[in-house]
């Protein structure tokens, strides 16, 4: 009866590495284009509410902001799908992306997971910036 | 004295038959021996085909993708395909020979997975662990060309959403080589290892009439030698202008079907190559894309890692179909094929089923159970609104 073909390669890796990570202490480094954790610039967002009617699983909430007299995005990262949609469809490519990995869903914090647009501005007391 | 005849019932599932997800195989038992079988399904029924009636086109196509982890390229395809017949939509040449590209990855690591499944059903860990690390080069090469490892979203009505960049081609190159390398090795230990080859040969014979009598599709057709290949007899995609074979195998058994999926690696990864070298330039995205679809019927057949997958919307006009119907390989093969396991060993179980490739994500459907008489009925959707709960 002939060996066992595998015999050779499992006596050679017995020798190497592991191929698996210690995950919490060591990460796979996702490849360049990684569809991550993305948010709104609230300095460019126009408030049209295109990227919350297109969201195919309903995760981007338009809520309305009265010291600023808008409504702004608010991406609920608990339901989102990261398929980038939004990113796809805003009009004035107000949304920041990055590679950085969605976290895991912890219920006792899920106000974690709710993120609010970011502004480097004070709201202006005419209201609509521009008008 | 007579001859006692004892007849045993034993449930495979829903936890863990052959494969990690949740179907039961009720099958019945004399002594060794099969006697019967029954394909207990419905444990991960979502309301798919429901839930595409509430969502805009576009949506759609996102959501159909989430209908199976495994094949969720040639779902989203599919779907878009389907659209696109519906909508009278062009594909630019350049996105059909992108999802050609991504399509034949995912049917690479598809391939590989249920190769390292088998092994580790027939209790050769050893080989499962090793495809499995090989196969995690492909998951990464589609994380580059797609943005996710394995929900792609790549294919979107009319095109893809993004484009290539000759970088990502060299990449896909040098890994290509690599993992061609190891399946050229993996080929060796399918087809010459004592252990496989005394679990998985004249296991599950399927003859050719057989296979072609009970419409299964695939590679468990192919395994029985009928040439049939949605690519080559209906080619969608750019798959007319790409060169590639048809494997067959005349055996039929366990050991064929899955020789068939070895080979096809192969196949795919040569097809992946001339993707990339003859790569047409130009955009990647029709200039206009509709939201709204003019009435009418779409029907899209493309082949996944699996077989023969079917979508058919029906519009009346508007952002919302008005029915899709998916139709995947993996409902026709499980319920279809589960004849071949009458008749084996107990042992042989696991084996046969595995050797299917099924995929219970694919394959759930509405089934109406009535309590009072214990009689269960498949339904059409348009029956099932005007029931009464």
């Amino acid at each position: 009866m002939s060996l066992p073909r595998l015999l050779g390669e499992v006596l050679k890796n017995l020798f190497k590495k592991p191929i698996t990570l210690p995950f919490p202490k060591e990460e796979i480094k996702p490849a360049p284009g990684y569809r991550g954790l993305h948010k709104v610039n609230g300095d460019k967002c126009i408030g049209c509410g295109l990227c919350s009617i297109e969201c195919p699983a309903q995760a981007i909430e338009m809520k309305m902001f009265p010291e600023r007299k808008k409504r702004y995005p608010i991406i609920h990262y608990d339901r989102c799908i990261f398929c980038y949609r939004c990113v796809e469809v805003c009009p004035v490519k107000a949304y920041i992306i990055s590679e950085e990995k969605p976290p895991a869903i912890r219920f006792d914090k899920k106000e974690m997971f709710i993120v609010q647009p970011i502004f480097t501005s004070m709201p202006s007391k005419a209201g609509r910036e521009g008008k | 004295m007579s001859k006692q005849i004892r007849i045993i019932e034993i449930p495979v599932g829903p936890q863990h038959p052959a494969i990690h997800e949740p179907i039961q195989l009720r099958i019945w038992v004399d002594g060794e021996e099969v006697v019967n079988v029954k394909v207990v399904a419905g444990f991960n029924h979502r309301g798919v085909e429901w839930l595409a009636e509430r969502k805009t086109w576009h949506q759609n196509v996102f959501m159909c993708s989430r209908i199976c982890g495994i094949c969720n390229t040639i779902h989203g395809t599919t779907c878009a395909q389907c659209f696109e017949d519906l909508g009278n939509i062009e594909v630019p040449p350049r996105a059909r020979y992108l999802r050609v590209l991504v399509n034949e990855l995912e049917r690479i690591h598809s391939h590989m997975i249920i190769l390292a499944i088998m092994a580790e059903a027939i209790g050769f860990e050893t080989l499962f662990m090793l495809m499995m690390r090989d196969r995690e080069r492909v998951m990464y090469l589609k994380e580059l060309v797609t943005g996710n490892r394995v929900l792609a979203d790549y294919v979107t009505i009319g095109g893809v959403r993004r484009d290539i960049t000759t970088e990502i081609c060299d990449k896909i190159k040098k890994h290509l080589n690599y993992i061609e390398e190891r399946m050229k090795y993996y080929k060796k230990v399918w087809s010459e290892d004592p252990i496989i080859l005394k679990r998985l040969v004249d296991t599950g014979r399927l003859t050719a009439w057989q296979a072609i009598a009970h419409c299964v599709v695939g590679p468990m057709l192919r395994g029985s030698g009928v040439k049939s290949d949605i690519r080559k007899d209906y080619p969608y995609a750019a798959y007319d202008e790409v060169p590639f074979n048809v494997i067959t195998y005349k055996e039929g058994d366990s050991w064929a079907r899955m020789m068939v999926r070895v080979d096809e690696t192969f196949e795919s990864i040569n097809m992946v190559r001339y993707v990339i070298e003859h790569l047409p330039s130009g955009p990647i995205l029709p200039k206009v894309v509709p939201k709204k679809m003019p009435p009418g019927e779409g029907i899209s057949k493309t082949e996944a890692p699996r077989g023969e997958l079917i979508y058919h919307a029906i519009s009346k006009g508007g952002l919302k179909p008005y029915r899709l119907k998916v139709r995947t390989p993996s409902f026709t093969n499980i319920h279809n094929g589960a004849f071949l396991i009458k008749g084996a060993h107990v042992a042989d179980v696991p084996v046969i089923f595995t050797s299917f490739d099924p995929c219970i994500a694919c394959c759930e459907r509405v089934k109406v159970i009535d309590v009072r008489s214990g009689r269960s009925m498949v339904v059409p959707l348009k029956e099932l609104n005007r029931l009464r709960w």
